[in-house]
């Protein structure tokens, strides 16, 4: 439930005036619903306390995949419009989760199931600090409602 | 506006590296801090008088209008974050098409780097078994009546054969990611290392695994609502924890494990790309500078060396009559 509210929290839509933080929860919600059984009923017998939850590694991706969403709706007036914001955020994070289980799938399939290991281990420490410092600042976002960034540059131009 | 912002986020640090020092004794800590917080918070507000009205107006907490759905969306048709009706809205034609196409390039990055997310992840998991078998050996069992006590034994059940990794990644990481995008949900990853404590409360059986769905469906049916009640560093601290923990492992961890800083250096450098480039295209470059490091290293060796005319590639290794023939 946690990991659920903070998936939600950090996916921001700068030109709504309203929040969709809990239509957003509902939708990770959803996520650990219909697809944590999956891991609980495939594996659960040979892996112990498997415990599925909405996976956090993903929030910097939603929150960029959402923020262009509001952009192009805000661009056509549309910004308020749940319908249409949450339509193309959920095909748009479907289609990237259908693509990457194939890929999965694909790779678990033709023995290339340790592909992670397969990239050079400084690349691997830099991509994952990149997405560690990425999840840190969105936990500042959710407390403070700016972005890192943004309270960079007041201090910057002051 | 620094001022305001650090003094928010300062709680959400301080109980992020308290349970960075702590989670790794025993993962019951984070659970308790996260409890420790929501109390300490209501404690604050009683010592101060505070009421929450007061505190959500101060954005300590979520404010009910941030869990409020839309009533236009509520009372329209069905669509998401409905079970499937990413579907529905798909054949209702209610995409954006165009504001989808400006998220072509975030989701081609998304899929590419979760595959190798997921791929470390599982065989992290496979790993983690047999950790998780031998401490559950070792857990002291409690005192069993004399009839118990005569039966045998039974040894920690091993692995099945079959649990490879590509099992692990088809099954487990795959399948419930396409599950996830057909129903419209976001995909979830399994915990890796749960703590003994939750072995001994017997949280390894199915049972209290899918409990912990029904409670999820409970919060999911009655839109979140409760969560208001909860303050916002009890979220954000989580984020903190998973922030620390990855610059920790990947970044002072990677320093102290390489030999050579310089193959380590591309680590820093993909991070500085990744905020200026974008993710997948440092990915490339972090590849591609990783490489170029690799061969130069790689002749660097002295064991075997090359001399190149253009035409022929020539190793300068003397041989003996038999090898050179």
């Amino acid at each position: 439930m946690v990991f659920c509210l903070t998936q939600a929290a950090t996916v921001t839509r700068p030109h709504s005036t309203h929040s969709s933080t809990g239509l957003l929860a509902r939708t990770a919600a959803l996520g650990i619903l219909t697809a944590g059984p999956v891991f609980v009923f495939e594996l659960g017998d040979q892996i112990p306390a498997i415990y599925p939850a909405s996976d956090l590694f993903l929030a910097p991706f939603l929150a960029k995949v959402a923020a262009t969403i509001d952009e192009v709706l805000h661009q056509h007036g549309l910004a308020d419009d749940d319908r249409l914001f949450f339509a193309a955020f959920t095909a748009v994070t479907g289609f990237g989760l259908l693509l990457s289980g194939l890929m999965c799938v694909v790779a678990a399939r033709v023995k290339l199931a340790n592909l992670g290991a397969l990239l050079p281990y400084s690349v691997l420490c830099g991509f994952f600090t990149a997405i560690g410092i990425l999840m840190w600042t969105l936990g500042f976002s959710v407390d403070t409602g700016h972005k890192v960034g943004d309270v960079v540059l007041v201090v910057v131009s002051t | 506006m620094m001022i305001s912002a650090l003094i928010r986020h300062a709680p959400s640090v301080v109980i992020g590296v308290i349970m960075h020092v702590l989670g790794p004794k025993n993962l019951f800590w984070v659970i308790a801090l996260v409890g420790w917080t929501v109390g300490g918070s209501y404690l604050v507000m009683w010592l101060t008088g505070t009421t929450l009205q007061r505190a959500q107006g101060w954005n300590w907490f979520l404010q009910p209008s941030d869990l409020a759905v839309n009533e236009d969306y509520s009372s329209g048709s069905y669509g998401p974050p409905l079970p499937f009706g990413v579907l529905v809205s798909l054949a209702r034609g209610d995409v954006y098409w165009e504001a989808a196409k400006a998220t072509i390039p975030t989701v081609l990055a998304l899929a590419f780097l979760y595959v190798i997310r997921c791929s470390l992840h599982s065989a992290a998991l496979k790993k983690n078994i047999r950790n998780v078998t031998r401490k559950r050996s070792e857990t002291p069992s409690p005192p069993l009546s004399s009839k118990k006590r005569a039966a045998p034994k039974e040894p920690p059940t091993p692995p099945k054969p079959f649990l490879t990794l590509g099992y692990i990644l088809e099954h487990g990481y795959g399948y419930s990611q396409l599950i996830a995008a057909i129903a419209g949900g976001i995909a979830v990853a399994p915990s890796v290392a749960a703590s003994l404590t939750l072995f001994k409360l017997g949280a390894e059986s199915k049972a209290p695994q899918f409990g912990s769905c029904v409670l999820v469906l409970l919060f999911y049916l009655t839109n979140f609502q409760f969560v208001q009640y909860i303050p916002k560093p009890a979220f954000s601290c989580l984020m903190v924890l998973a922030g620390l923990d990855m610059i920790k492992t990947w970044v002072v961890g990677s320093f102290l494990k390489t030999q050579a800083k310089m193959e380590w250096m591309v680590a820093p450098l993909l991070v500085v790309l990744a905020f200026t480039v974008g993710m997948l295209t440092a990915i490339f470059l972090g590849v591609a500078i990783s490489t170029f490091i690799f061969v130069a290293t790689f002749y660097r060796v002295g064991t075997v060396k090359f001399v190149g005319s253009g035409l022929t590639l020539r190793s300068t290794v003397e041989r003996g009559f038999l090898e050179s023939r």
